[in-house]
């Protein structure tokens, strides 16, 4: 059988989850205190999702960074490879907040969007 | 000089300010002015570019700028004023503010209220302590943010991080991601600093140590950092001899703590608490001088952003109160931390004031699983709450109806303590 333990990252709560799973079945879940938390700790066994946030390269404003995030979680093993595919993007001021940046991202049905509004260079 | 009269000043446009002059609207108050020193409003959100806020108030997560565009969407669209790039230098006991800005000059505001929303500041006192030369390469963990989130600037190639608060740890990842190498966080105490969800998805998801117990002793280079010693701690916190570790590296970020930014409440002359180190207060967050408030960090360092908002929001309702003349500015019960409370929030209490609810913000000393917060008038338990667990990084809020207090006379000490149950 494999126990695996989780803290779980869903809140600040931080609650102790111990997930047992046998041949890469889950079989139970305990220690959690919300639904979330069982989500989180079943996601975590078969494919740990995180949500992205970084900046990218501004233009025509008086800041030179744009605040982004991911509007749903990515798989963790892809975010090396959205950070370097973000690196390459610049937008041009003004931006809304939610404005799209990435649609799609990697083809995980998740979009980078803005995470402020920023007028332009006055 | 520039006069302008108002009813109520807010010094500060974070998520404090922000949500007292959203609410100081709400309540009626007519001429509401935020002033501001950065060139943008929503303060240290807009560089706390991470997830993790505004889960309690908005039921789920955004990112710090996100947080703050929803206030600043709001003010926007309302008639409040704000002066942004705009410095305040001094308040005084009569509630004027002295403040200056490139197209004011100085400004005099008089305001019937004055809402003190600073926010805090970063430790830097153990940066004093550390022997050694005085390199570049050595700063706070949130200058570090500012650089890497706000400047699009890259200070270093291989980091350290001394002190496991939150800010060090959100860094420690950011610095991975753009390719920054953390050796390592290094904790002065037996316990972390931070909340555990960012030890997890901070540290660990990427293999960087958390080195409890450790130390720096001691900075090496001369115009730019070279590297640091580190050391092993007894439980005195004392480095342990043979311990040592020389590190190479060219960037050290301190995590080292926040303390409430004061310097304007000092000038007003307000009463200050040795416990939170911010100004005393009374339940509608008002301080020693009648028409001053106080919320969010410059009340006492908050964990979470939701919570600042919050305070922001009963200081606005206080200031509501005070215009109209229906506060009791006289406050007979003292709140004191009794057993395992490090610090409580507010100070004082006068049960006339009290709306329906009585909310308290208290700080654990230690772990406690299965906990129970016990409130005491008198002598006499009024409300009784259990928490699965208390831990020292993350304030823990008990709240029940001010009627369990209105059969209790309007005088004496009310204790709040934290127990195990059953203890």
């Amino acid at each position: 059988m494999d126990i695996k333990k989780y803290t779980c990252i869903v809140c600040p709560m931080s609650c102790d989850i111990v997930l047992k799973a046998e041949k890469g079945k889950i079989i139970d879940v305990s220690g959690f205190t919300c639904k979330r938390g069982e989500n989180f700790a079943r996601n975590e066994y078969i494919n740990p999702l995180r949500t992205l946030t970084t900046v990218i390269k501004l233009e025509n404003s008086h800041y030179n960074c744009l605040p982004v995030i991911s509007d749903g979680s990515i798989p963790k093993d892809l975010i090396g490879k959205s950070l370097a595919l973000l690196k390459k993007i610049s937008v041009k001021a003004p931006v809304t907040k939610d404005d799209l940046i990435v649609e799609d991202l990697l083809s995980t049905g998740v979009n980078i969007i803005a995470a402020k509004s920023v007028k332009e260079r006055g | 000089m520039k006069i302008i009269n108002t009813d109520l000043a807010i010094i500060g446009g974070g998520p404090a300010g922000l949500a007292a002059a959203l609410e100081g609207k709400k309540q009626g108050i007519k001429n509401i002015l935020i002033l501001e020193r950065n060139d943008e409003l929503g303060g240290i959100l807009q560089q706390c570019i991470h997830d993790g806020f505004g889960l309690q108030r908005f039921k789920y997560q955004m990112s710090g700028p996100q947080y703050a565009q929803m206030f600043i969407d709001e003010i926007e669209k309302s008639d409040i004023h704000v002066k942004l790039n705009t410095m305040v230098l001094d308040i005084n006991e009569n509630k004027a503010i002295h403040a200056v800005n490139s197209t004011d000059g100085v400004i005099e505001i008089n305001s019937k209220t004055i809402i003190l929303a600073m926010g805090c500041r970063e430790r830097t006192k153990n940066q004093v302590f550390i022997w050694g030369t005085r390199p570049s390469g050595v700063m706070t963990a949130g200058s570090l943010q500012r650089y890497m989130n706000i400047e699009g600037l890259l200070p270093g190639k291989k980091a350290v991080i001394l002190g496991s608060g939150d800010i060090g740890l959100i860094m420690a990842r950011r610095m991975t991601w753009e390719g920054i190498d953390v050796e390592g966080v290094y904790e002065v105490m037996s316990n972390p600093g931070g909340l555990t969800r960012n030890i997890v998805q901070c540290l660990n998801d990427y293999n960087i140590p958390l080195h409890l117990s450790t130390t720096v002793i001691e900075i090496h280079g001369n115009h730019r950092l070279k590297g640091v010693t580190v050391a092993k701690v007894d439980n005195k916190m004392n480095p342990i001899n043979g311990t040592e570790r020389y590190i190479e590296c060219d960037l050290l970020a301190l995590s080292v703590g926040l303390i409430p930014e004061n310097e304007l409440s000092k000038k007003a002359n307000v009463k200050l608490s040795n416990i939170t180190k911010g100004p005393e207060l009374n339940e509608s967050m008002m301080t020693s001088i009648p028409g001053i408030f106080a919320c969010g960090n410059v009340s006492a360092v908050f964990d979470l952003a939701d919570y600042v908002s919050e305070t922001g929001e009963l200081a606005a309702r206080g200031a509501a109160k005070y215009i109209r003349n229906e506060i009791n500015k006289e406050s007979p019960i003292e709140i004191v931390p009794g057993k395992n409370a490090a610090l409580v929030l507010p100070q004082k209490i006068n049960i006339d004031n009290l709306g329906e609810q009585v909310k308290l913000y208290l700080r654990t000393r230690k772990i406690i699983e299965k906990a129970v917060v016990n409130v005491s008038l008198h002598g006499n338990l009024v409300h009784s709450q259990k928490f699965r667990i208390v831990r020292p990084p993350e304030m823990v809020i008990t709240n029940f109806p001010s009627d369990k207090l209105k059969k209790f006379q309007n005088r004496g000490k009310l204790t709040v303590e934290i127990v195990r149950e059953g203890d």
